[in-house]
């Protein structure tokens, strides 16, 4: 098999963040690794939006998920960083496995609202068993739960963390990579052109939506699960709904490339919400205002994805 | 003994909105052979093909495919039993090349060597030059030439095909008027349209419809179907 442009740009993002990690000054080597664990989030919401064309406004749900379940084992159980980063992976699979039961029962505005609903449902939850989950001002990790602790012996406690962030999304793209090379992958992409179509030929695509579903929970899980186990903190505020907001517009920046657009995306929002959030405090108001430019933009810049669609046409 | 038929329709209805799309309509057909369907627009055609690969469920009547009743089964159980279908406006996936398309109609058959039926097929309707094309690239006789190869790719048992021609160049329609007379010989096919021309050059059987009824089933010889079909496109059906 002939590897696809897109695949080899996406792979090509591991190894310019490694070469010019020595080149960062600290505080962007902190953002950074912040931005790298979101990004896998990013990834996460663009198998559900991109390549089954699923739009979800609960992904928080799925994150926290992770991020809890994580956390809780890392808090309750057992300090070990490597069973509670499982524990948050499948805590969230199976939150998306039952969301997505539910969800695909409906589409279009109604999965939007659903999956909203659910994540304000984990949100409200999280708030009010306040004695388990610590409520708003979360729960701090002991220092030995922490992933960047494991590391430690050998780096110090910023270049552990990204180096950890790194390998993660570097496991991420390699996934996203075979996934969309994959024949699941295009069966995924065939649901999104047209699913009556594609169950015709004899396909269950709720059975792909459901799939593509577990697998987007799986890396927003495995984000809210490295979140916890990095920086040894869970708390209720991840489960908001701006975090359910920010992959949409991660993605839609990016654009239509699931291969590198949702690392793209996730990139420059951050660093236009960090370069706002030192001018203004309502960094997040910044955020918003972004994402309505960007939608309204959006028709504009539909001949730049045009012109894209065209080379990759060509590439193939 | 009467052979068991390959499909059944008995007494089927089904209505939009209070308009009657099929009324009541029976039809049976053999393993192998070619049903024609014509008749003027609104006439149930397309209706008649959606009850039986299952994308439109009849509000009465029942439907039996190899002596299964299949009245409510999903459409991809039903093409897993060999039921296949093209539209009547052709329809691929975009984000696909033709070739991935093609492979997506014997994914699910693990019995097959699938990159040799793929090559078969696209060279029985001409599509080898454009296999590594999105269908944005093709015209829409290509894009129809690629929905028909992804149904023969299905090997379905019987294949339903609403308005094949359409779109089509004259060359065209001349292979795939050859390629449906020799794969009418293993399987069973129905094509609907409302080109009569075509239809009887294609088919030793057709079922003349209007107003969501069959007035007529047989040979476009026979005189009476030929009153048939004069009546409903020269006369409305009055």
């Amino acid at each position: 098999m002939r590897p696809r442009p897109t695949n080899i740009a996406a792979l090509i993002i591991p190894v310019i963040l490694a070469a010019a990690y020595p080149a960062l000054p600290d505080y962007q080597k902190a953002l950074m690794s912040r931005v790298l664990i979101l990004s896998i989030y990013s990834y996460g919401y663009a198998v559900c939006f991109q390549m089954i064309g699923v739009m979800s406004l609960g992904h928080a749900a799925l994150f926290a998920a992770g991020m809890y379940g994580a956390g809780f084992y890392a808090f309750y159980v057992s300090p070990d960083p490597f069973p509670a980063l499982s524990v948050g992976v499948a805590s969230s699979v199976l939150l998306s496995m039952l969301l997505g039961v539910l969800a695909m029962r409906v589409g279009g505005h109604y999965l939007m609202i659903g999956t909203l609903l659910a994540s304000q449902t984990l949100y409200l939850a999280a708030l009010h068993f306040n004695d388990i989950t610590g409520g708003e001002q979360g729960l701090v990790l002991r220092g030995e739960a922490t992933i960047v602790r494991a590391l430690k012996p050998l780096l110090s406690e910023l270049d552990a963390r990204y180096v950890a962030s790194l390998l993660a999304l570097t496991v991420a793209v390699v996934g996203i990579t075979l996934l969309t090379s994959s024949r699941l992958g295009r069966l995924l992409l065939a649901v999104r052109d047209d699913e009556e179509k594609l169950e015709s030929l004899g396909y269950n695509t709720s059975l792909l939506k459901l799939l593509a579903f577990s697998i987007s929970g799986a890396l927003s899980g495995a984000s809210g699960s490295l979140i916890a186990l990095l920086y040894g903190y869970v708390g209720a505020g991840y489960a908001g709904v701006l975090n359910s907001v920010e992959p949409v517009l991660w993605v839609l920046v990016g654009g239509p490339y699931v291969e590198f657009g949702p690392f793209l995306g996730c990139l420059l929002v951050n660093l236009l919400a960090d370069a706002a959030r030192a001018l203004l405090r309502g960094h997040v108001l910044v955020v918003g205002a972004g994402l309505v430019a960007f939608a309204l933009a959006t028709g504009r810049l539909r001949w730049a994805y045009q012109l894209m669609a065209r080379w990759r046409s060509r590439a193939a | 003994m009467q052979p068991r038929p390959l499909l059944s329709l008995q007494s089927v209805s089904k209505s939009f909105d209070g308009v009657q799309a099929l009324a009541e309509v029976s039809l049976e057909l053999s393993d192998t052979g070619i049903l024609g369907v014509i008749g003027p627009n609104g006439a149930g055609k397309s209706t008649l093909a959606g009850v039986i690969v299952g994308s439109l469920r009849p509000d009465s009547g029942r439907i039996f495919f190899l002596g299964r009743e299949i009245t409510g089964l999903p459409m991809r159980k039903r093409a897993r039993l060999g039921i296949a279908n093209t539209h009547q406006i052709p329809r691929a996936f975009p984000s696909l090349t033709v070739y991935e398309n093609l492979e997506l109609a014997v994914l699910h058959r693990a019995d097959t060597d699938p990159r040799r039926q793929i090559l078969e097929t696209a060279e029985l309707l001409g599509l080898q030059p454009v296999l590594q094309l999105k269908p944005s690239q093709l015209s829409h006789g290509q894009i129809r030439l690629v929905e028909i190869s992804m149904a023969l790719l299905s090997q379905p048992r019987l294949l339903v095909m609403d308005e094949p021609t359409q779109g089509l160049t004259g060359l065209e329609v001349n292979t795939l008027t050859e390629a449906l007379k020799s794969l009418g010989e293993k399987i069973s096919i129905i094509v609907i349209d409302h080109r009569v021309d075509f239809v009887a050059s294609l088919s030793p059987r057709i079922a003349v419809m209007h107003r969501g009824r069959i007035l007529a089933l047989g040979s476009p010889r026979d005189s009476w179907v030929a009153e048939k079909i004069e009546e409903v496109y020269l006369r409305g059906g009055a």
